[in-house]
């Protein structure tokens, strides 16, 4: 570890026309940690004017979702010693561009909202709502969404159509609930999905599961959504 | 959200246009794998070999389920193609039609070629 080049995307709606890469030299040496997110973190000691999200910074609360050398991810877990000397960083794409690396996620909430992303059951339980363990494993590689929306802006689907498109995040949050054993609005949310865009856009290229950083496979709760409604429908 | 309405895909319902984009695809594959057994089976077909296998009542009806297919298939594929790469409302529209005009065009030209 020493020297990169780390190129960053800067855009400043108020005063530049479109956005531009600006270099920056550091020393890996200079700073603690060995995430990207800790050479941003230098970079605006040099430069603060340099603008990112960030909190947690280990992978958990998904606010720092960038492209990194063409792919996302999240700086924070991005180790900058598996990245080459130099590292192009722009932001997610197919967002509208706030400044610099921070993006509009307007359409994407907006989208996870129309999924009713609670569970919804009428019936009083007595206690509480006993899952058994089968049951309860079913929802193992979905609840761990993080909604950092790398596996939305990289799904060409998603970039072609984003207003009718629900994306892979919106989707493995409807089959989510879907799969769970205590929500009973299982009927709802799957006529809610089939029209032409919303669910079957998806081309099934897995770009989703390919850079989820949770490791998590949107592209597979697509096919159980598909399974369900084919089930019903035949 | 509401439900996007369109009324110039296949079937207006995304889980029926992607079932029979599947099934067609299965049609398709197997009318493709008998005719290419036919070239496997006979390198230099002559015309009377040809003739002889397109006169058979269950190549006919194959070709006519391979024909179908070949209209389903290509209107709900390219629709997604033209929904997703073309975004003037006019010239999609006019893209739209012409491919399925010419799909069905295609579709009675073979029944004609099969019973004419």
């Amino acid at each position: 570890m020493s020297k990169k080049v780390i190129s960053v995307q800067r855009f400043n709606p108020e005063t530049d026309k479109k956005p531009y890469m600006q270099e920056y030299q550091i020393d890996t040496n200079d700073f603690h940690g060995t995430m990207l997110l800790d050479a941003l973190e230098h970079i605006k000691t040099m430069d603060q004017t340099l603008t990112f999200r960030r909190s947690c910074g280990e992978g958990v609360c998904g606010s720092d979702g960038v492209n990194i050398n063409g792919k996302n991810g999240l700086a924070c877990i991005t180790d900058l010693r598996k990245l080459p000397k130099t590292i192009k960083v722009r932001p997610l794409p197919a967002f509208p561009i706030v400044r610099d690396l921070v993006v509009d996620m307007e359409q994407f909430y907006s989208h996870y909202e129309s999924v009713e992303p609670y569970l919804q059951n009428d019936d009083e339980p007595a206690t509480e709502r006993i899952q058994s363990i089968d049951e309860r494993a079913k929802l193992d590689g979905l609840y761990e969404c993080i909604l950092c929306a790398c596996c939305t802006t990289s799904c060409p689907s998603f970039w072609w159509n984003p207003d009718k498109f629900l994306g892979p995040a919106a989707l493995l949050w409807a089959y989510r609930f879907v799969a769970d054993s205590r929500d009973t609005a299982t009927e709802k949310r799957l006529d809610q999905l089939e029209d032409l865009f919303k669910l079957f856009r998806c081309r099934t290229i897995m770009n989703c599961a390919d850079v989820c950083p949770k490791g998590l496979n949107p592209t597979q709760a697509i096919g159980h959504l598909r399974d369900e409604m084919i089930d019903r429908a035949i | 959200m509401d439900m996007v309405k369109s009324i110039t895909s296949f079937s207006s319902n995304g889980l029926r246009d992607w079932l029979l984009q599947r099934i067609t695809a299965v049609i398709l594959g197997v009318f493709f794998l008998v005719v290419l057994g036919f070239f496997v089976a006979n390198p230099n077909p002559t015309y009377q070999c040809w003739y002889a296998l397109f006169d058979c009542n269950a190549m006919k009806l194959l070709t006519i389920f391979a024909l179908l297919s070949m209209v389903m298939h290509g209107w709900i594929g390219l629709w997604i193609v033209l929904t997703d790469y073309v975004k003037p409302k006019g010239l999609r529209l006019v893209l739209q039609i012409a491919i399925i005009l010419t799909l069905i065009a295609l579709l009675v030209w073979g029944i004609q070629i099969l019973w004419g």
